[in-house]
């Protein structure tokens, strides 16, 4: 069954077409906000309540938007109102952090040095790179999923890849 | 960007763990919470339904119960006749069967 024949018939009120397009997409939805949340299972929590409000407004989903777009769109903006929680988190994460021994494994201390480096990037400009940097989205599709216009979105791209690349030391 | 792009491929490398393709959980999850806000939405509307309707009546019953009162007395004589025609016309459909009228 294609997507715009499971948007029209969960928007009729079938709760099996609206299973089946959260099924669809619960990866790219949980996958954009692990990047952006503190916690994989805050992240997780959120996702669920990002569908329940997707389900609350599929009326205004248009004809032509994309679904994954949509619910991350609406992810986003569950992220942005829980961010102050989430740096609270943050920092008792990293006293916690501070306090254990540093582990041997590389991989495992460029993960760290990864997240760090992007928590350090505004909101913003971190969903943008995990959106078109990490991830596969479009320009346009982060610039409808952060409700930005594309050219502010291009900017927080490139402002977070120069202080990514300085911040890892990765060559541009 | 080019497949090329060191910062894409670090940024890949260290993602947090991608969750499954297929989660059943999940799906089941968010699915409880959509029936838990359709329960939650008819006892929302439910209950606005009946403060309105209790509150329209609180407003009009003063008015309303002499007229319910005043036809309740006109129809009772009516009433009367008709349930007395109907149990009369049920006592009689056995007699009218014996008699084969």
């Amino acid at each position: 069954m294609t997507q715009p024949s499971l948007i029209q018939q969960a928007k009729a009120g079938s709760d099996i077409a609206f299973s089946r397009l959260v099924a669809e997409h619960q990866q790219a939805v949980r996958a954009f906000l692990r990047r952006l949340c503190a916690r994989p299972d805050d992240a997780d929590d959120m996702a669920q309540e990002a569908f329940l409000t997707a389900w609350a407004n599929l009326h205004r989903l248009r004809e032509d938007a994309h679904f994954r777009t949509f619910v991350c769109g609406i992810a986003y903006r569950k992220a942005l109102n829980d961010r102050r929680s989430q740096n609270r988190a943050i920092r008792r994460d990293s006293a916690w952090s501070d306090l254990q021994p540093q582990s041997a494994s590389s991989t495992i201390d460029k993960r760290v040095a990864v997240e760090a480096a992007l928590h350090t990037l505004p909101v913003e400009q971190r969903a943008a790179v995990s959106l078109c940097v990490a991830g596969d989205y479009s320009h346009s599709e982060a610039a409808e999923i952060l409700g930005l216009p594309l050219g502010t979105v291009k900017s927080h791209i490139l402002k977070g890849r120069q202080k990514l690349t300085e911040l890892l030391g990765v060559s541009s | 960007m080019s497949d090329h792009d060191p910062l894409k491929a670090l940024l890949q490398e260290t993602a947090p763990p991608a969750p499954p393709s297929y989660d059943l959980g999940f799906a089941l999850e968010v699915m409880k919470r959509v029936e838990k806000r359709r329960l939650i939405d008819g006892l929302l509307a439910l209950s606005a339904f009946v403060a309105t309707l209790s509150a329209i009546l609180f407003a009009v019953m003063p008015y309303l119960t002499p007229v319910v009162n005043d036809f309740g007395r006109l129809l009772a004589p009516a009433l009367g006749v008709m349930v007395l025609i109907g149990l009369s016309l049920l006592a009689l459909e056995p007699v009218r069967r014996m008699l084969r009228i």
